[in-house]
């Protein structure tokens, strides 16, 4: 099946191409840079990496099939004994292409699949130690470091922007960015609780112990794409160091950080990274949007105004999913019951196939859920 | 117990950085939220944003007390090169810095060649359009020509002055108190003595329809509907509406010359 699909779409390569060629003509005007065309530019230049992705892969696909082709033509013409080991080696090229051309497939018709609207910006991680005290924190870690592994795997690009260190190791919190196609439809099932049961180094007695980290996912909103969110003043409380008294001339206290309280939802965003309160309000704020969208997404409503408080406090610590260490192996997706035993492997940032399963079967719950919206 | 800012010699303030030293007010974060409120409505009249070389026309400023000139310098960034910004202050050191400042952020240049940013040493209440026809740059045949003046006029007025209440400045703390100068923190009895000084000079320094926009003590706003409500007529000056800071005091309120 992903052959034919891949065949249905070398028609359009063309078109593609010529795309590209107008684009690229168009980037190539004099006056293409200039700051007032700044926002034209940006899209183009975005497209250019997008459409320039597809030809490249469409292309790729072609060559893996030519080659898978031409080695199954050698092979069935090399019918003698004496050329076992040379059929033998074409046997393996045949299926190593073949192996790569299937999972490509699977990846597009999974990116496919992201098609929300806001799937395709960056998303924000936070990793939260939940109780456990080191061995939560040290969870935490074991988290970044899995979810950092496996965004480089995947070629996104990850930065780490903030984090809490643990008081005797790892991370109470830990926070990182991450960029590149589809970043946030692509993680955006990672949010919710993920349980480890071990048994704790840190554990006197080096007994099991249940611990949990809670994650959470955000897609980063676009300046354009922040004023398209609208928040009632009424609906938001800002506190800061100036809060209480009357503030103005009378106080000159700098502390800057901001923190912003979502009374609807009860969703808290602190902000402490800019130099000054009215930049960090403009940051903060710009994060509560992209929080409160991305579970406006999660309870499938279609504004915001909707969310329903309760089921955000649900949603956050709804666990999803499990890892166990001790006394056998195994990790396991509550949602879709996907689970392998390769537990050191999914730690080493191998989620692909997890993640795929996942956002295959919320593709599918949202259609039935849509169908049913309809009738 | 040293303000920081006076240690440092220099803070930041909206996306720029003001050079600054005692007994000159340390801008706060209401000041940098009355900026946006101006500029947002200031652009908002002018349709957006023009690029400079396709418009002349200036969009005339008056900061009123101006200290490190962060209220003009802010809106000479965000409104655009359209801008043209006087400011004024009773205290030498603010027409010193604001000045030192404008040059910094704004450009050497965009202040001295084009009259961006202009700071005078002059009170609210003393405080003439012909004070500016003598210094200007603009044409200086006639200073009685009427079609002259008017050109001087401002479009928008604002000012952060001095507005804490005699008896509220007991309650400051020392990192205000013993540093920042009385007088620009202190506005009299209830704290109303220079904005008053402002209200009577708008009409004669303001186009008509223009607006006055004011950081005040949360106890102003509703004080200052009260007058103007009554005295309108006589002052030439309506109360158009009050503004909540981020921090839900009536903070911000804005006038309009009739």
């Amino acid at each position: 099946p992903c052959l034919k699909k891949n065949q249905e779409s070398t028609t359009s390569l063309d078109k593609l191409e010529l795309m590209i060629q107008d684009l690229e003509r168009e980037s190539s005007e004099p006056s293409f840079w200039e700051e007032s065309n700044s926002s034209r530019n940006k899209y183009v230049t975005s497209q250019l990496s997008f459409q320039g992705r597809k030809v490249a892969q469409l292309k790729k696909w072609e060559t893996l099939k030519g080659d898978c082709d031409a080695a199954l033509e050698m092979i069935s013409e090399m019918n003698g004994e004496e050329d076992a080991e040379e059929r033998q080696l074409f046997i393996e090229e045949c299926t190593h292409a073949a192996t790569e051309l299937l999972q490509d497939g699977q990846r597009y018709e999974l990116e496919l699949l992201l098609s929300g609207p806001y799937d395709n910006s960056p998303c924000r991680l936070v990793l939260t130690a939940g109780a456990g005290g080191t061995e939560a924190c040290d969870w935490v870690d074991m988290l970044q470091r899995m979810y950092k592994r496996h965004a480089e795997q995947q070629n996104y690009k990850v930065s780490v922007e903030d984090y809490q260190a643990g008081d005797q190791v790892g991370y109470k919190s830990f926070e990182m960015v991450i960029e590149g196609p589809n970043a946030y439809g692509w993680f955006r099932a990672e949010k919710g609780a993920h349980r480890l049961v071990r048994l704790s180094p840190f554990n006197a007695n080096n007994k099991r112990q249940t611990t949990f980290a809670g994650v959470d996912v955000a897609p980063i909103l676009q300046d354009e794409e922040v004023d398209t969110v609208d928040i009632p003043d009424s609906e938001i409380e800002i506190t800061t160091m100036r809060a209480g008294g009357k503030g103005g001339q009378n106080v000159n206290k700098v502390e800057t950080a901001v923190r912003i309280k979502h009374l609807p939802s009860g969703i808290n965003i602190k902000c402490s990274q800019e130099r000054t309160q009215s930049m960090n309000r403009e940051i903060a704020l710009k994060r509560l949007k992209g929080q409160l969208l991305a579970i406006a997404r999660e309870q499938r409503v279609e504004e915001i105004k909707a969310i329903r408080g309760d089921a955000v406090e649900a949603a956050w610590g709804a666990q999803i999913r499990n890892y166990v260490l001790q006394p056998y192996k195994m990790v396991k997706d509550q949602r879709t019951n996907w689970e392998s035993s390769n537990v050191q492997g999914f730690l080493d940032g191998d989620l692909e196939d997890c993640i795929g399963s996942l956002l295959r079967h919320r593709a599918k719950e949202e259609q039935e859920a849509q169908s049913s919206q309809e009738q | 117990q040293e303000p920081i800012q006076y240690i440092l010699g220099k803070w930041d303030f909206l996306d720029f950085t003001l050079a600054i030293q005692a007994p000159l007010l340390c801008p706060r974060p209401e000041t940098e939220e009355l900026v946006h409120v101006v500029a947002k409505n200031v652009l908002k009249d002018e349709g957006g944003v023009v690029p400079d070389n396709h418009n002349n026309k200036k969009i005339r400023m008056l900061d009123i007390g101006c200290g490190t000139g962060a209220i003009g310098i802010g809106l000479a960034t965000l409104v655009g090169p359209q801008a043209q910004v006087v400011a004024i202050d009773v205290e030498p050191l603010a027409v010193e810095t604001s000045m030192t400042n404008a040059i910094a952020i704004l450009g050497h240049e965009e202040v001295m060649i084009k009259q961006q940013y202009q700071a005078l040493l002059c009170s609210a209440k003393d405080f003439t359009i012909s004070s500016l026809s003598s210094s200007s740059l603009l044409a200086q045949e006639d200073d009685t020509n009427d079609t002259h003046t008017t050109q001087l006029l401002f479009d928008v007025v604002v000012s952060n002055p001095p507005y804490i209440p005699r008896s509220d400045m007991d309650t400051l703390t020392d990192d205000v108190v013993q540093y920042e100068s009385d007088k620009a923190l202190c506005g009299g009895l209830d704290g109303m003595d220079v904005i008053r000084d402002i209200v009577h000079k708008l009409p004669s320094i303001c186009k008509m329809g223009g607006y006055c926009w004011m950081e005040v003590d949360p106890t102003h706003p509703s004080l200052l509907k009260e007058w103007l409500d009554r005295d309108f007529t006589t002052l030439g000056v309506s109360y158009v509406q009050g503004y909540q800071d981020m921090f839900g005091k009536d903070r911000f309120v804005q006038l309009q010359v009739l």
